[in-house]
C-alpha cells in the first residue's frame, strides 16, 4: 500500500472511537458525528504525508473547523425546534446526560468547540486557539460566554461551573 | 451533581454508540485529494489566464516605444484602423510613413486625434500635439505630414490678442514638429479674433505653404467673414512665413497652389504658372492646359498631371515647355481597373503619381502608383484607410504589414476579469459547500 495507507488505517483503527466521542460532543448527534468524523479523516488523507508523525492535532483541527463549517452551511436548511423531543429515562444518569446534551445545544458551534476542547480534550487555551484558528483571547472570551450560557441553560450546573 | 464538567462531558461522550470506521476512507481521501488538486489547478489556470489577458491588454495599451530613427524605411503593404485605446509614443517617434486621423479615448474623454505610423518599424501610436486646434476650426487639413515623413505641421489654438475669439477655441498659430528630434517651430501672428486657415501643404521637406486670413468678428464658430487671405511660404529654420507673392517676386499669388519639391504650381484659367522656389529660372507660363483638380508637377518640373471633375478615372497630363508656351504632348490617360481616383498625393518618380483610389469593390480603397504615360496601376498600400502618407518614402517595395495592438476598452477588460474571478470564487465556494 503506497503513501502511508497502513499508518493511516492503523491510526483510524486506534483512534476512531475516541475521535467519534469528540465528534459527538461537538455535534450532539450520533449520525452527524459519524459523518463529521469520516469527512475529517477523508480530508486528512490529502495531508497525511505532512502529519504522519503526529496526526491527531491536525485531525482534531479539521474536526472542529469542519463542524463549524457544516453548521454554517446547514443551519439555513434545517428547522430548529424550541422544544426537544421527549426522551424516556431508562437508566441511571441519563437525566444528567440529557441535561448536558440540551445545555450544549444552546451553544454556538465555536463556543461548543471551545468547551469540548478545553474541558473534554484537556487542551490548553493556546492549543485550543490553534485548533480553532483563532486568538487565545478569543478562546477566553468564547469560553466565558459559553459557560455563562451553560449556567443559564442548566441552572443545576451553575454551582460546579463557578469554579471553572 | 458531584461531578464537574469534565466528568459530565466524559460521561456523555462514553455513551456514544460504538461504530467501526468504514473500510474505504483512504480511497475516498485519495480521490478527494485528486479532485481537489485538479480543481485548484484549474482555478489557478483560470486566474493565470485572466492575469495573462490583463497583462497583455495592459501591455498593448502601454505607450509604444520611440521607433528607430535611423534611415531604415519599411513601407507597409496595408494600413490598419487604430484602436481608440492605443497609447501615445513615449518619445519622439522618428520619421512617419503615415498619419491617420482617429478617434482617441481615455477613461474620461473621447476626442479626435492622429495616429502616427513610424517609417522604420511601422509602430502605431497617438501623436501628442500640444495645443492642436479642434478639427471644426479649420477648413482644410488640420495637420500635414511632410513628404519625407520628418515634420508634421498643425494648426494650434490659444488666446486671441485683443478681441472676442472666433469660436471657443480659435486658431491662433501654426506649429511644425520635428518628429526626429522633437523641436517645434512656431508661428504666432497677431490676431484679433483668430485665424481662418484654408490650406496647408508642403513644398519638399523644408518649406511649408499655407493660406489663412483673419476673422473679422468673434463669437460663434459657424462661418463668418475672413480678410487677408493669401498663400504664405515658410522656409523652416530660416525666417517667419512671408506672403508667397513676395517670396516668388510676383504681385499676387492668392490662388490655391500645389507643390512638388520646390516646384510650385499655380493654376489659372486655361494656363498654369510654374515657379521654382529656389529662384531660378523665372516662373514659366504654360498655356492650353486646364485640370479641375491640381495640376501637380513631377519632381523634375517637366510634366503636369491633373484630374477633371467630369471623369474620375482620367488623368490630364502633358509636358512642361522649356519656356513660356503651350503644354506639350497633351493627353488624357484613362486608368482601368479602378472605381475612382480620389486624390493625387505625390509622386513616386517623374512618370508615376501616387494616388489614393477606390477599387472595384466600393468598400475597398488603396494607395497606388499610376504610370502617367500609360495609366498602368501598381498597388502600394492595400486596405488604405484615410491617411496622409509620406510620399517621399514610398520608393522601396512594400513589405507585409503587421497589425498594431488593438487594445479593448480597459473598463470592459477589468469588468470581465472581475466577473470571471467572481464566478471562479462562486464555483469554488459551491464546490466546497457541496463537499462540506
Amino acid at each position: 500500500m503506497p503513501d502511508g495507507r497502513d499508518d493511516f488505517e492503523a491510526f483510524v483503527a486506534a483512534r476512531y472511537a475516541a475521535l467519534l466521542r469528540t465528534a459527538y460532543l461537538l455535534t450532539g448527534h450520533h449520525q452527524d458525528a459519524e459523518d463529521l468524523l469520516q469527512q475529517t479523516l477523508v480530508k486528512a488523507v490529502g495531508a497525511w504525508r505532512r502529519i504522519e508523525g503526529d496526526p491527531e492535532p491536525y485531525v482534531r483541527t479539521i474536526l472542529v473547523r469542519q463542524n463549524v463549517s457544516r453548521w454554517r452551511h446547514r443551519r439555513w436548511r434545517e428547522l430548529s425546534a424550541d422544544v426537544l423531543p421527549e426522551v424516556r429515562v431508562v437508566a441511571e444518569g441519563v437525566e444528567d446526560r440529557l441535561a448536558l446534551h440540551r445545555a450544549l445545544g444552546v451553544l454556538a458551534p465555536r463556543q461548543r468547540a471551545v468547551i469540548v476542547l478545553r474541558y473534554y480534550e484537556d487542551l490548553t487555551e493556546a492549543e485550543t486557539a490553534r485548533a480553532l484558528g483563532v486568538a487565545v483571547g478569543t478562546v477566553k472570551s468564547q469560553a466565558r460566554d459559553a459557560l455563562r450560557r451553560l449556567r443559564e441553560a442548566w441552572p443545576e450546573l451553575a454551582e460546579e461551573l463557578v469554579s471553572l | 451533581m458531584g461531578s464537574d464538567l469534565r466528568d459530565r462531558l466524559d460521561d456523555l461522550a462514553r455513551h456514544t454508540p460504538p461504530a467501526s470506521p468504514p473500510p474505504e476512507l483512504w480511497s475516498r481521501g485519495v480521490r478527494r485529494s485528486r479532485v481537489s488538486r485538479a480543481t485548484t489547478g484549474a482555478l489557478v489556470l483560470v486566474v493565470l489566464a485572466l492575469l495573462g489577458i490583463g497583462v497583455r491588454t495592459w501591455h498593448s495599451t502601454t505607450a509604444p516605444q520611440p521607433a528607430d530613427t535611423g534611415g531604415t524605411v519599411r513601407v507597409p503593404d496595408r494600413l490598419f484602423t487604430p484602436s481608440p485605446w492605443l497609447k501615445s509614443f513615449t518619445g519622439d517617434p522618428g520619421r512617419l510613413i503615415a498619419v491617420i486621423p482617429a478617434i482617441r479615448r481615455t477613461l474620461r474623454h473621447t476626442e479626435n486625434g492622429f495616429v502616427g505610423v513610424t517609417a522604420s518599424t511601422n509602430t502605431y501610436g497617438f501623436l501628442d500635439l500640444p495645443g492642436v486646434a479642434p478639427s471644426d476650426a479649420v477648413l482644410s487639413d488640420l495637420v500635414s505630414l511632410s513628404p519625407d515623413g520628418r515634420r508634421l505641421a498643425y494648426w494650434v489654438t490659444g488666446g486671441t490678442t485683443r478681441g472676442t475669439p472666433h469660436g471657443a477655441q480659435p486658431v491662433t498659430g501654426l506649429d511644425v514638429l520635428d518628429l526626429v528630434d522633437g523641436t517645434v517651430e512656431r508661428w504666432r501672428p497677431e490676431t484679433t479674433h483668430g485665424l481662418a486657415p484654408s490650406d496647408l501643404t508642403w513644398a519638399g521637406g523644408d518649406m511649408l505653404i499655407f493660406d489663412c486670413g483673419q476673422w473679422v468678428k468673434g463669437g460663434g464658430s459657424d462661418g463668418g467673414e475672413a480678410i487677408g487671405l493669401g498663400a504664405r511660404l515658410w522656409r523652416l529654420g530660416q525666417d517667419d512665413p512671408v506672403p508667397l507673392a513676395q517670396a516668388t517676386g510676383r504681385r499676387t499669388f492668392g490662388d490655391l497652389v500645389t507643390a512638388t519639391g520646390h516646384w510650385l504650381v499655380r493654376p489659372g484659367s486655361e494656363r498654369v504658372w510654374l515657379t521654382d522656389l529656389d529662384g531660378s529660372p523665372p516662373p514659366r507660363r504654360i498655356d492650353s492646359y486646364h485640370a479641375d483638380v491640381g495640376p501637380y508637377v513631377n519632381p523634375s518640373g517637366t510634366r503636369l498631371v491633373g484630374l477633371p471633375t467630369s471623369d474620375s478615372l482620367t488623368l490630364v497630363t502633358g509636358t512642361v515647355p522649356a519656356t513660356n508656351g503651350d503644354i506639350g504632348d497633351y493627353r488624357l490617360v484613362r486608368v482601368e481597373n479602378l472605381r475612382e481616383i480620389y486624390e493625387i498625393d505625390g509622386w513616386l518618380d517623374d512618370d508615376h503619381v501616387v494616388a489614393s483610389v477606390g477599387l472595384r469593390n466600393p468598400r475597398d480603397a488603396a494607395l497606388v502608383s499610376i504610370d502617367v504615360r500609360s495609366g498602368a496601376v501598381d498597388t502600394l498600400i492595400r486596405d488604405f484607410v484615410t491617411a496622409q502618407v509620406a510620399t517621399g518614402l514610398l520608393g522601396t517595395p512594400p513589405v507585409p504589414a503587421k497589425a498594431p495592438p488593438s487594445p479593448h476598452d480597459p473598463r470592459w477588460v477589468l469588468g470581465g476579469a472581475l466577473a470571471a474571478l467572481l464566478l471562479c470564487g462562486l464555483a469554488l465556494w459551491g464546490i466546497r459547500a457541496r463537499r462540506a
